[in-house]
């Protein structure tokens, strides 16, 4: 990837449908030799579901709307993850630059870590796998090989979609707060979450460092592993334009109540 | 080093296509490379029986433990039958994606189904490139 023209968009906060339709958007319409890196946040609590994760009947829609927290579906896979108090990434690259699916995982995740031992957390790569099924759950409470842990707990969780002739990576850096209300707004006891799977920045450093300070670092560990020269720049017209009919999409309750 | 049988024709999206007994019927699935690429498999969606599908048209979902992509349709066809066993258990398709891991089968609408596909040298230097 690192032949690519690699920008950094840092992104105003969006909702959870727009968030989603700016990535998809992005994917949609990359360019064959640009890479793009958006850092981003949201203006409520929101849940993200995985693509294919069963939730119709499942998460208490109902008890997530009266607690303020919105529901989105994403378009990547993966399990359901709260993105409060957390910087979320988007890596987009074209697949034909972006090579093994694999490698490209390993290389954002190898960028995060870089960009968060910056920060002064003792941030690892996971090793080995951990499989199963689109099961409803927390992302964070399970840990795939190749993610970010600190002190062997996880702090990043990422999903990666192909869309067309794109890579989409993207995943959520803990800054504060917990996980355990994606557990709590279940209707399935199963789900429920695992307190210790997951670690916070404010856990690793003592205190909780701020956005802008976890996005600079962050742009700087992935500039340095996807691709030198990355340079700042505002998200692109042709997404711009795209995003709106995507935004409806990922608005839609057709598409969040899928399973 | 990737399974590429001789006797299969594939796509740059990494799905092959083989003939059946039945003439005019295809068998889909994604390549060993594919199945390789994307890992542990949790979930496939398939269409249903009866529906029809354009060239590159998207038939379906796959995800792995962390990566979803969708499943291109390599020929212009209805579709004739299922796998459903991989509904249930997603992992043939990584245990035996040329096997039991099939996905769909497809009544082709064009005499020249195949024309446009990779032969399996062409596919062995398309994941090589």
């Amino acid at each position: 990837m690192a032949r690519l023209r690699w920008t950094v968009v840092f992104d105003p906060p969006r909702d959870g449908a727009a968030n989603m339709g700016v990535d998809h958007a992005l994917a949609e319409t990359v360019e064959p030799d640009a890479g793009w890196l958006r850092l981003y946040r949201w203006v409520r609590p929101t849940l993200s579901l995985g693509r294919n994760e069963p939730a119709a009947d499942v998460y208490d829609f109902a008890r997530a709307e009266g607690m303020g927290i919105d529901v989105v579906r994403r378009p990547t896979g993966g399990r359901g993850v709260l993105h409060d108090a957390e910087l979320t990434y988007a890596v987009v690259a074209p697949v034909a630059a972006a090579g093994r699916l694999r490698a490209a995982y390993a290389a954002v995740h190898a960028g995060l870590a870089t960009g968060l031992r910056l920060l002064g957390a003792d941030a690892r790569l996971a090793v080995g796998a951990a499989a199963g099924p689109p099961r409803a759950g927390a992302c964070f409470d399970a840990t795939a090989g190749g993610e970010v842990v600190a002190g062997g707990r996880k702090l990043t969780g990422s999903a990666q979609a192909r869309i067309g002739r794109a890579l989409l990576q993207h995943g959520s850096v803990l800054i504060d707060g917990s996980q355990n209300i994606v557990g709590e707004l279940s209707r399935q006891p199963a789900v429920a979450s695992t307190p210790s799977a997951s670690t916070t920045l404010r856990e690793q450093l003592g205190r909780a460092p701020s956005w802008e300070e976890v996005a600079t670092a962050v742009a700087e560990g992935l500039s340095a592993e996807l691709g030198t020269g990355m340079v700042g720049g505002e998200l692109p017209q042709p997404a711009m334009r795209r995003m709106g009919s995507l935004e409806r999409h990922y608005r839609s309750r057709e598409w969040t109540l899928r399973r | 080093m990737s399974d590429i049988p001789e006797h299969l024709y594939y796509t740059e999206e990494h799905e092959y296509v083989g003939e059946t007994d039945e003439e005019s019927v295809y068998v889909v699935g994604i390549t060993d490379y594919a199945q390789g690429e994307l890992g542990d498999i949790v979930y496939v969606e398939l269409p249903r029986v009866g529906t029809h599908f354009d060239r590159m048209e998207v038939f379906g979902v796959i995800e792995a433990v962390k990566a979803v992509s969708d499943l291109y349709c390599p020929i212009v066809g209805e579709v004739v039958e299922i796998n459903e066993a991989i509904d249930l258990d997603p992992a043939l398709v990584n245990g035996d994606p040329y096997g039991d891991g099939w996905m769909i089968k497809l009544r082709a609408e064009d005499d020249d189904a195949l024309e446009g596909l990779m032969s399996p040298e062409d596919y062995e230097s398309h994941i090589d490139g």
